[in-house]
């Protein structure tokens, strides 16, 4: 093999070689961003997986709270206002101690109302015994004692069951947007309409306050790095659901939101 | 007419032709990529040239090393600015400075005026590899492009750069070796052909390069 074609070898060579080096460099970048997408995608698996294991947490933790109190404060506070009953019976003095003994019932029967408030919103019992429908219904009645806004609640759904897990953060989910409303939205009146498809689920919570529910929740996060929309969103996210903000006419805003496969799994 | 002459001359026409895209989409093309059309150009320039001078006087190789280096200068400019670690960049910025001085110390002293200039050619050649490299590496790892999952195939400067790696790469050895070919007279076809073959596909990778430049625009 003489010079001429040693330097014609490695010209081709040499030619060949850019032409690898070009290849394998879109090849090995390309691999590496697949690799590093999977391990994103692992790490938020793991992200999502960690939120539920908190979130359920949260909510077994407000399950025992607010058994304890239903169970044993209230039972305690039923048991005074029967004695407190018994009592004002045995009262024969008119010296002004009968009207306090009443005040004092009326008082703690303010106190078992709002120990049932807090207690039906630490954990809807409503929605383990009756279901998602009728746990909204009956939060909006609990709502309605409580507040000045108007909540009327609204179903057309024919009894499709609802997952738990699936129910309990749609709850959590209204129940966050009334806290909203009743904070930012300066609305008289609300209305939840219920309505289920066997394979689609929809809420909407409509008020006729002044239509800045979403900005005031956007800003509240920015302000104060209150979790109220991101709340919302990662429950959401974890059963797979969405809601959809749009301006309601005349005033108010409607928060729509949509749950797919919301039943519970069969088998 | 024999085979790289043919070859060189469907080379200088599609460096020519790739022209007229290049200049009607000069606003697409960023900074970097405006250097590329340069470099174009200069090829343009150096093809058109050398062909036109060795009719006319017999010797261009003057001619072939003063384009050399102002394609040198012109590419060191392109690999400033798409490289991004500071040493390296410091490198291409000063290192245009011992070579200039290495080519008129080799066209004047070492090889001459007359000569094709080896030295120079070979360690500006060497120079331009080692910066494509450095850029092809920066591209595999650059963070920016991961976190995105920006495929480098849709940037118009790694077309350009793979354009001039693989010319480069092709023309390392006919640059080593092409003063001892004229020494001894050797008149080989084969090395300038596929010189000339990769100075084609460096044109094709250029066009590639504009298009995505282009779409990148958009």
């Amino acid at each position: 093999m003489n010079i001429v074609e040693i330097v014609i070898m490695g010209t081709a060579a040499m030619l060949l070689l850019g032409i690898l080096v070009v290849v394998l460099v879109i090849f090995q970048q390309k691999q590496v961003i697949q690799h590093k997408l999977a391990l994103r995608d692992k790490d938020l698996e793991l992200q999502r997986q960690r939120l539920v294991a908190v979130l359920q947490g949260q909510e077994q933790e407000r399950k025992r709270i607010a058994e304890d109190l239903h169970d044993e404060v209230g039972a305690q506070l039923s048991v005074l206002k029967l004695n407190l009953g018994q009592l004002s019976q045995h009262l024969k003095t008119g010296n002004g101690e009968a009207e306090r003994l009443k005040e004092t019932k009326e008082f703690t029967d303010t106190i078992i109302q709002h120990l049932r408030f807090i207690s039906q919103s630490l954990h809807p019992q409503a929605l383990d015994n009756l279901g998602l429908s009728h746990a909204l219904d009956s939060f909006c009645s609990l709502m309605n004692k409580n507040k000045q806004v108007e909540i009327a609640f609204k179903t057309s759904g024919n009894g499709h069951l609802v997952d738990r897990e699936k129910a309990l953060n749609v709850y959590r989910v209204v129940q966050e947007l009334m806290n909203n409303i009743l904070k930012h939205a300066q609305a008289t009146e609300v209305l939840i309409t219920y309505h289920s498809t066997p394979s689609l689920l929809s809420i909407d919570v409509e008020d006729n306050g002044n239509g800045r529910l979403l900005d005031s929740l956007d800003q509240s996060r920015r302000k104060t790095g209150s979790l109220g929309l991101k709340n919302i969103e990662s429950r959401l996210n974890i059963i797979g659901g969405s809601i959809n903000f749009a301006k309601r006419t005349p005033t108010g805003t409607v928060a729509q939101i949509r749950v797919e496969n919301y039943q519970p799994a069969i088998g | 007419m024999r085979i790289d002459n043919i070859i060189f001359y469907i080379m200088m026409g599609i460096e020519c032709l790739l022209l007229i895209p290049f200049t009607l989409d000069y606003r697409s093309l960023d900074k970097s990529g405006k250097w590329a059309y340069y470099y174009l150009v200069s090829s343009v320039v150096y093809a058109v040239g050398a062909a036109t001078l060795a009719r006319v006087f017999g010797n261009n190789l003057w001619f072939s090393s003063s384009m050399d280096l102002a394609q040198f200068v012109i590419l060191s400019v392109f690999y400033y600015l798409v490289i991004k670690k500071p040493i390296i960049k410091t490198l291409i910025k000063f290192l245009p400075i011992p070579a200039i001085a290495l080519f008129f110390i080799d066209l004047f002293k070492l090889e001459g005026i007359s000569a094709y200039n080896s030295i120079f050619a070979t360690v500006r050649t060497f120079l331009l590899l080692c910066y494509g490299i450095a850029f092809f590496w920066q591209l595999l790892f650059d963070e920016e492009l991961v976190k995105e999952a920006v495929f480098i195939n849709t940037l118009a400067n790694f077309w350009f750069n793979a354009g001039l790696f693989i010319y480069l790469s092709c023309s390392f050895m006919d640059i080593l070796t092409y003063s001892v070919f004229l020494k001894f007279s050797i008149a080989e076809a084969t090395i300038p052909a596929l010189v000339f073959i990769s100075g084609i596909l460096e044109s094709i990778l250029f066009y590639i390069g504009l298009l995505k430049a282009k779409k990148q625009r958009i």
